[in-house]
């Protein structure tokens, strides 16, 4: 995988005109993962959204790879590029192949190709039993399976997950962090919401916690590296 | 003037017998809301998705505007493109008054406010995940829109079968438009007035039961459907 980097400077989002964050910076990069938290209500998911280009920020400077683009040429490439997985997965109503091969039917894939990755996505996450089943009746784990095979046959550059542990039992939770895992090691940078942190904090090189509208870097437990931040954010230490 | 149970008794028979002429008014009913139906639900079901799913100047006072429609009677539709398009109006040189085109227009007007309130409270109710899964697995946003109404189907088809039933069994327009001319104009409502006000019940009573066994088909398919819509 290509190496990947995308920046958004100054992401501004109100609601009701109230501020819901004033981040000056965030940095995704490929193999990397950043791990979010921030109370209910403190914008988690709507900058995911943002990142992912399903809602438009008030204001921000998109940088990928180097390049300056306005938020209209972005959103087509974040739709391509970043895939944003919602906390209850959404199955559509058909089987679980379906749900796989959906990305791909609509991008255009050819036959061939959507078959092969299908079934590699399918051995991948061990979904080949299931397959033809309606992705609906799924248990809560099968699901969110499901969720990131669709997201693996596109072979994104970042995938952004929104609370991706919460409603998992242990075993679902291992399953899932294995995934992740997995496409990590593969080059996909990750931002990943949770409030589980002893596990997703394994996971991520860089924890950003969303406090007052304001993006604060936090000290991690495994932290390899800065983060490629403004040096002006105050700087909070968890667990400390 | 014949008794009830020998104008049914007729009735019945000319249903079975295969009486052209009340047939031909059942084709003519059938065709013109069909085809009323196939104009108005992509228009009123694309603007339904756009009013649901995009915030623009205006949106409130269309849905108003489309929620005044809806109460509108039928006779002031029918008044209304009368006006229109009779040889002095606006629209006169088309020369579309008593035809079946012109039924449909009046049929179009009709029904299309009520698919199009059905279809956008449908739209609003559904799940914002499946627009958002969609579009970031790489679908346009036409493919994301079909996508969304292809999980939301059971609602959908509800507004398309109320938008039916509001139509055939509509009388005061396709009257005023349509001019009741047998063979070409005369749908099953308007039969059954002019039956009626003539005395003669008995094709009235054969229309009548048609238009009974059809409220009754679309209201099980409707509850079916809503039914069906519950358990997704």
């Amino acid at each position: 995988m290509k190496p990947y980097s995308l920046t958004f400077q100054n992401i501004q989002k109100c609601y009701n005109q109230r501020l819901l964050f004033d981040i000056p910076e965030l940095i995704i990069e490929s193999g990397k993962c950043v791990l979010l938290t921030g109370i209910n209500g403190s914008g988690k998911s709507t900058l995911l959204k943002i990142v992912a280009g399903l809602e438009a920020p008030d204001k921000a400077n998109i940088i990928q790879n180097g390049k300056k683009l306005d938020w209209k040429s972005a959103c087509k490439k974040l739709h391509k590029e970043i895939i944003y997985l919602h906390q209850t997965p959404l199955m559509f109503d058909a089987s679980v192949s379906d749900n796989i091969s959906y990305g791909m039917r609509k991008q255009g894939f050819d036959r061939n190709s959507i078959r092969e990755k299908l079934n590699v996505a399918l051995q991948w996450a061990d979904l080949e039993k299931i397959k033809m089943n309606n992705a609906r009746q799924l248990s809560g784990g099968e699901k969110q399976r499901v969720a990131l095979a669709r997201a693996y046959v596109l072979s994104p550059n970042v995938l952004l997950l929104d609370e991706s542990f919460s409603n998992l039992d242990t075993e679902g939770r291992k399953r899932t962090f294995e995934q992740i895992c997995k496409l990590k090691e593969e080059g996909v940078g990750i931002i990943l919401t949770s409030h589980e942190l002893t596990q997703t904090s394994r996971l991520a090189e860089h924890h950003l916690n969303i406090e007052n509208g304001q993006l604060l870097t936090m000290q991690n437990t495994n932290n390899v590296e800065p983060y490629p931040m403004n040096n002006t954010l105050p700087l909070m230490q968890i667990n400390a | 003037m014949e008794s009830i149970s020998s104008a049914s008794f007729h009735a019945i028979n000319l249903l079975f017998s295969g009486d052209a002429e009340l047939w031909n008014i059942i084709g003519i009913s059938f065709s013109v809301s069909l085809r009323a139906i196939i104009f108005a639900a992509p228009i009123a079901m694309l603007l339904a998705f756009v009013m649901a799913y995009h915030r623009f100047v205006g949106r409130r006072i269309l849905i108003y505007i489309f929620n005044t429609l809806l109460s509108v009677p039928a006779v002031v539709i029918g008044l209304t493109l009368y006006i229109l398009l009779s040889r002095s109006g606006p629209l006169g040189n088309l020369k579309l008054l008593f035809t079946q085109d012109a039924m449909i227009i009046g049929q179009i007007v009709l029904c299309l406010p009520l698919i199009l309130i059905m279809s956008h409270t449908t739209f609003q109710a559904s799940d914002r995940r499946i627009w958002e899964t969609a579009r970031t697995l790489g679908a346009s946003r036409a493919q994301a829109m079909l996508t969304v109404m292809y999980e939301i189907r059971f609602g959908l088809l509800a507004a398309l079968i109320a938008g039916f039933g509001r139509i055939i069994a509509e009388v005061g327009c396709s009257m005023m438009i349509g001019g009741n001319i047998l063979n070409h104009t005369r749908n099953i409502p308007t039969a059954i007035a002019l039956e009626t006000s003539k005395g003669t019940f008995s094709q009235g009573i054969a229309l009548g039961i048609v238009l009974l066994l059809m409220a009754m088909i679309l209201n099980l398919s409707l509850s079916i459907l809503q039914g069906r819509g519950q358990m997704v």
